[in-house]
């Protein structure tokens, strides 16, 4: 039994393959030939259909209407039923496509609900006798809702559904039964056209996508205008469901209303990069102005325009990369180390030469009150912190405030300016006015931790010593400070065996910079070392009982403190500086 | 190995892995308590020529191995007719005249290879999907027994036939 045709297949067979085809490939099928229209319009074939219309989501056939016919409603616009034209217009409340001529001829639109609230017993019998065109033609407004509010009635000759409804005899039964059915035509309407409107949106993206628009488009938030521009224009596709016509019609609707969103879109997405890439380099610009702080005051200033500067157009138009990136800010770097260090190391130059005379106990400069107040408050006694605070006037105030001065400047008598508190603290104040956060930040938190000898002759302050800790940690901070080291070893060690006490540039000197070595010679291990600086009556400005080196002005002697007062250990620097104390 | 022999007596021994595609030799063999060496006769009358078998036993060639197709799976037969899609394989193995296309098809039915039918219904779905009535008549060489007046009345009313 061979085939060799279509019709010779089975029907079992057929219904497998027609199982696969759309409603609208079933409707052409069907009018294909006699044969075929035997097969698929008879109500056997009702769940074929049925099914079919279910797989793409169509809302189920209306009562009213067979399956073939509301394919036919739906997909088909070729006969109006003035049989003249075909009927692009498809009007869900009334099941109907129809032409234009048609519509405005014998459609009449109104609100049931409206009805509803106009009718009044006196009103009924006119309303249920004359319905809808007439209510209208008589001047009884009734407003209009929305599209999915709306029914229409199609009132061809005056004979129609909408008076039949009238001839029921109880008028309102008529008129409940009106709005009761305008009530399932729009329930239907609505869904009609909601499935209508998904559809050929997405047949829209496909096709549109397929013309090379991003699919970002779909998911984007659409501006209302456009968004009511494009349902409209998709809509246009519900009249012929053709290829043809939608390409011919919809298609170059559709193409201005996708390119102003995808316009939209890339501007959206531009501004988020430039935020993006902003927000990185405001990260980048921070870091550096971290980093240069110290440098300059308005680095943040001078940072960000030379920011903009590196930025070319094309980092604004696509996403940068960690490469860019890294170029950007090694560029950056190598900017402000040239164009923000020198102008640092000048200031550092200017500060050094302007406060020179500050440490050196031979020029006249003299620490500024404000200066001397910050170092008395972190470092000197009660009575001196008192000076600052509102004693400067008195007897002891004004002493205490000479005192403090004329030691700042370690122009104190003979007494070297090294060993003073006050002197000391001071210059590392001003080497603290210099960079190097860490050294600073070191610094300060020892600084915060320590108390230091007030050598204003306050007794309560001879046992807080912690001074040499301090000075150490800024020795580690600065590699300049261990090429002095090695220069002062060197001394130690070097070539004349009878030179006893090396012979380098001194605080006295005005180098700041000695200090640590010096103390690290004083100081080599880790005791607790204290200069005994008491009085020999207890009181008053102390009277240190050590002897000085006369070349290096140092301590030569010192006791360790084992912490009894009574308890001192004699040390002789001798065993360091190879000569006995003088 | 299985001899199958078709209905104009043409022979093919197959493996029993393959046979078992199609669920009525399958079941026939079974049925019938046959060891695998004996041949079954497939005498139905349905295979008048050897070349759909020939393309038949190249499908089960090709899956052989495959797990058949169960009773639950009919269940899913609602969203299986929905899906067009044919692999890359069976698309060309079922690139045919329609001629070997509708006997194939017939066989599959007959011998029961539910994926094989599949595949033949799914093809002619997908030859007649988007066409106009008049490009129907074409594809499958159909003649046009409608009047001009029938034809236009039929594409106004689409009300259901009576049965006959």
């Amino acid at each position: 039994m061979a085939s060799s045709h279509v019709s010779d297949l089975p029907i079992e067979l057929l219904d497998l393959v027609m199982a696969y085809l759309d409603p609208w490939d079933l409707l052409h099928l069907a009018r294909v030939s006699r044969w075929f229209r035997e097969i698929l319009c008879t109500l056997k074939a009702a769940g074929l259909w049925r099914q079919s219309i279910r797989s793409i989501g169509l809302p189920p056939c209306p009562d009213g209407m067979t399956e073939p016919a509301y394919i036919a409603f739906v997909f088909d616009s070729q006969y109006c039923v003035c049989g003249n034209s075909p009927a692009p217009l498809l009007i869900p409340q009334l099941k109907m496509r129809l032409c234009a001529k048609c519509k405005s001829k014998h459609v009449q639109w109104f609100n049931p609900r409206a009805v509803a609230k106009l009718v009044t017993p006196s009103n009924l019998q006119v309303i249920a006798t004359n319905l809808v065109t007439p209510l209208l033609r008589h001047g009884l407004k009734v407003p209009l809702g929305n599209d999915h509010e709306m029914n229409a009635f199609y009132v061809p000759e005056l004979n129609s559904n909408a008076l039949r409804v009238s001839s029921f005899g109880d008028p309102s039964i008529a008129v409940n039964q009106l709005i009761k059915a305008a009530a399932g035509a729009q329930s239907f309407s609505q869904s009609l056209w909601e499935w209508c409107l998904e559809r050929q949106r997405a047949r829209a993206f496909r096709q549109l996508s397929s013309l090379g628009f991003s699919q970002e488009i779909v998911s984007a938030e659409w501006p209302n205008s456009e968004r009511q521009q494009f349902d409209q224009a998709i809509l246009m596709g519900v009249r012929d469901w053709s290829d043809k016509y939608w390409n011919e019609n919809v298609v170059p609707r559709l193409l201005p209303i996708f390119r102003s969103v995808e316009q939209e879109i890339e501007k959206q997405k531009h501004m988020k990069d430039i935020e993006a890439r902003q927000q990185e380099f405001a990260t980048c610009s921070a870091q550096l102005i971290e980093r240069y702080k110290p440098f300059l005051d308005n680095a943040a200033l001078r940072l960000a325009p030379q920011v903009q500067k590196l930025l070319s157009e094309d980092d604004y138009k696509t996403p940068i990369t960690p490469e860019r990136f890294s170029s950007i800010h090694d560029e950056l770097v190598l900017w402000a180390d040239r164009e923000l260090a020198p102008t640092y190391s000048t200031m550092a130059d200017s500060f050094r030469s302007t406060h020179r005379g500050l440490l050196s106990p031979n020029t006249s400069g003299v620490p500024d009150r404000e200066l001397l107040e910050k170092v008395v408050t972190m470092f000197g006694c009660k009575s001196c912190k008192a000076v600052f605070d509102y004693k400067s006037h008195s007897k002891h105030g004004k002493e205490c405030l000479k005192t403090i001065r004329a030691r700042a400047v370690g122009s104190k008598g003979s007494e070297p300016a090294g060993k003073y508190a006050v002197t000391l603290a001071v210059r590392l104040l001003r080497l603290l006015e210099l960079p190097e956060d860490s050294t600073r930040a070191l610094v300060e938190e020892t600084f915060r931790e320590t108390k230091f000898v007030c050598l204003c002759g306050n007794p309560k302050f001879r046992k807080q010593v912690g001074f040499f800790e301090l000075l150490q940690h800024l020795i580690s901070e600065n590699d300049a400070y261990e090429e002095l080291d090695s220069k002062v070893q060197r001394g130690l060690k070097g070539p004349d065996e009878q030179s006893i006490c090396c012979k380098v540039p001194l605080i006295n000197d005005h180098d700041p910079s000695i200090l640590p070595s010096l103390i690290r010679r004083l100081d080599p291990g880790q005791p607790r070392w204290k200069f005994e600086t008491r009085s020999a009556n207890g009181h008053g400005p102390s009277k240190p009982r050590q002897a000085y080196c006369d070349l290096c002005f140092q301590v030569t002697g010192v006791r360790k403190f084992l912490g009894n007062d009574k308890e001192f250990m004699s040390y002789h620097m001798e065993a360091k500086h190879g000569r006995p104390i003088m | 190995m299985v001899l199958l022999v078709t209905s104009d007596n043409k022979n093919f021994v197959v493996d029993r892995e393959v046979a078992d595609r199609s669920v009525f030799v399958k079941n026939t063999l079974e049925a019938r308590g046959l060891s695998i060496a004996t041949p079954p006769m497939l005498n139905g009358g349905c295979f008048e020529l050897t070349s759909p078998f020939l393309q038949v036993l190249e499908y089960c060639q090709h899956h052989r191995g495959e797990p058949l197709p169960t009773t639950d799976d009919a269940n899913a037969d609602e969203n299986r007719k929905r899906t067009t899609d044919i692999g890359e394989w069976d698309r060309k193995f079922i690139t045919v005249d329609h001629e070997m296309l509708f006997e194939i098809i017939l066989a599959a039915n007959y011998l029961d290879i539910k994926p094989l039918l599949d595949v033949g219904c799914k093809t002619i779905g997908n030859m007649v999907k988007g066409k106009s009535p008049e490009e129907v008549r074409k594809l499958f060489d159909i003649v046009n027994d409608f009047t001009p007046e029938e034809e236009a009345q039929i594409k106004k009313e689409n009300e259901w036939a009576e049965d006959p």
